[in-house]
């Protein structure tokens, strides 16, 4: 029963924590009314993030920091309701936190009964944890396996871990799971369907993975990409300040960093996204691109600074076997072609997407130019898949089946929008 | 709210209701109630098998843990399952190793070990299958 209580106490005090500050707010500053409940969640997210990143390089306990937020955000939601007496709070919004609610909670209580960590979460995730959960520093991490790996995940999980009433590691742990969902909901809130809460519902399942969950950080990434993602549909269709735009963009850039190796490239990717598929000015293209230089030398600096080693998991030139020989390069091409399809199948939501934008432009209910940044996306997306395959030293028949389907898993939440413009288009359709 | 919307709007929560049982949530809920923690930990990560969680705590327990030791896992499993008990006040003793699901009638078992681990004692033994060995 404990570890019930325990369960529920994480989810309460996420819940309000990550309302702080952003939600108390939204009267004060009108760029936030137009983002949604769960926007607010998600930039709250971003924002806590950031400030728990920085203090990573100069403390190892931020646990004093975190119950601060807490109890900021928990007085702030009283004094919130004390003067908004009267407020009305739309019934479809109340439906979705509830809905939010059941699925975080079963979420959870998944990871609460099978709270096995997984491979790579024991030889080298679960160290960086436990080096930062008993106070050590990241200079520490010289001495653990696979110094070079971000920190930023395992951080969060030991200082959530510190911050939970029993002693559980996977309590630490549970935010993975709340984040993504957040970021699902932030992404579909502006559906019009009735169909809404079955499609939610549905999607949530869809992206579940109980194997991700077990101490990896795809979800962190996941929820980062996603929330780019949904950064980019609000500045298309309802045109937000390009300048909340411009830093919320490099806040969660500089996170995905931080947050797995793969993050260096996919920023690299959001970017070119971003440069090649938005009007802007030259001026804010080359301030990002300043800016984004500057966030990924600062990781490279920062990383050699604190723990001496700057290094990916592959050396990045190595003999480019697969490219040399023409017969390994086609094996390899199809080996690779045939996993691609077969996580594209289990991880359903990238090609659902894919198809239901299809129809969207085959029907003209969508111009191009609405949807051009998602197809580029996916286009370098695949495009990397390759060249990770390729360029690892490894067989491609012995990394293929682990790495494929999670590679697919962090970028799927990009897509998500495909639904939003689908159901919004057939809405009138609807009886 | 018309006849049609009322039995959408059950329908929505019949589907919201299925989802919970897709998602296992009753039985999860269930072994958290009849399964403490610990024994919950016994069952993933097994005594003697998958990670050896169990045999890896008798060790450490047995020094108090106050040393670390790196563990070799001969099963399909990370290698290094010592992080559970890592504790970063003490160094790595790198006399001692843990053997973790060793199988005397497996050929190649039987050779891997001849070959990198004949010059090491056993200090404690689990049913053949778990040691805890030290450089000689």
């Amino acid at each position: 029963m404990i570890e019930i209580l325990a369960v529920l106490f994480s989810f309460f005090s996420l819940s309000i924590l990550f309302l702080f500050p952003s939600f108390f707010l939204v009267n004060k500053f009108s760029i936030l009314k137009k983002l949604n409940f769960f926007d607010l969640l998600s930039v709250n997210i971003i924002f806590q993030f950031t400030i728990y990143l920085l203090f990573s390089f100069f403390y190892s306990n931020i646990s004093t920091l975190i119950t601060n937020f807490f109890f900021i955000s928990l007085i702030s939601l009283f004094i919130f309701f004390y003067y908004n007496k009267n407020i009305k709070i739309n019934k479809r919004l109340l439906l979705s936190i509830l809905l939010f609610t059941i699925i975080v909670l079963c979420n959870f209580f998944s990871i609460a009964n099978n709270f096995k960590l997984q491979w790579d979460a024991v030889a080298h995730w679960f160290w960086k944890t436990q080096n930062f959960y008993q106070n050590g520093d990241l200079t520490q991490l010289r001495n653990l396996p696979y110094p070079f790996y971000p920190h930023l995940g395992t951080y969060l999980w030991a200082s959530f871990w510190k911050l939970s009433i029993l002693n559980h590691e996977y309590l630490g742990r549970l935010y993975y799971s709340y984040i993504y969902i957040v970021s699902i909901f932030a992404v579909l809130q502006p559906i019009k369907s009735k169909y809404f809460f079955i499609l939610i519902s549905s999607l949530c399942y869809l992206i579940f993975d109980s194997y991700a969950l077990g101490g990896y950080q795809e979800y962190l990434v996941f929820f980062f990409i996603t929330f780019v993602g949904r950064l980019f549909f609000l500045l298309k269709e309802k045109k937000i300040n390009n300048i909340f735009f411009l830093l919320l963009f490099l806040l969660a850039i500089n996170l995905l960093i931080w947050s797995k190796q793969e993050g260096v490239i996919y920023s690299a990717i959001l970017f070119l996204t971003y440069i090649f598929t938005f009007r802007t000015e030259l001026k804010n293209k080359v301030l990002i691109f300043l800016f984004l230089s500057l966030i990924v030398s600062l990781y490279f600096y920062l990383n050699f600074l604190f723990k001496g080693n700057l290094f990916f998991h592959e050396p990045i030139i190595n003999s480019f076997y697969k490219f040399k020989n023409f017969k390994i390069f086609i094996n390899s091409f199809f080996l690779i072609s045939l996993h691609l399809f077969k996580s594209l199948v289990q991880h359903p939501t990238t090609i659902i997407s894919a198809l239901l934008l299809l129809l969207l432009l085959s029907t003209k209910k969508l111009n191009f130019a609405s949807i051009n940044h998602i197809l580029l996306f996916f286009a370098l997306n695949i495009i990397l898949i390759y060249a990770i395959f390729y360029h690892s030293q490894f067989p491609v028949e012995s990394i293929l089946g682990p790495v494929l389907g999670r590679l697919i898993l962090q970028t799927s939440g990009f897509y998500l929008v495909s639904f939003v413009y689908f159901f919004n288009a057939n809405y009138q359709y609807e009886k | 709210m018309r006849i049609k919307d009322k039995n959408f709007f059950y329908l929505n929560i019949i589907i919201i209701i299925a989802f919970v049982f897709v998602f296992d949530l009753p039985r999860n809920l269930y072994n958290l109630l009849l399964h403490n923690y610990v024994n919950r930990n016994y069952s993933i990560y097994g005594f003697c098998e998958k990670e050896s969680y169990g045999y890896l705590e008798k060790i450490h327990s047995k020094y108090n843990g106050k040393v670390n030791i790196n563990s070799y896992n001969f099963e399909d499993y990370p290698k290094s399952s010592s992080v559970f008990f890592y504790n970063k006040n003490h160094e790595f003793d790198n006399n001692k190793l843990i053997i973790l699901n060793y199988d005397s009638d497996n050929l190649n078992h039987r050779k891997f070990f001849l070959e990198k681990f004949s010059k090491y004692k056993i200090l404690d033994n689990y049913k053949n299958k778990c040691f805890l060995i030290e450089k000689l």
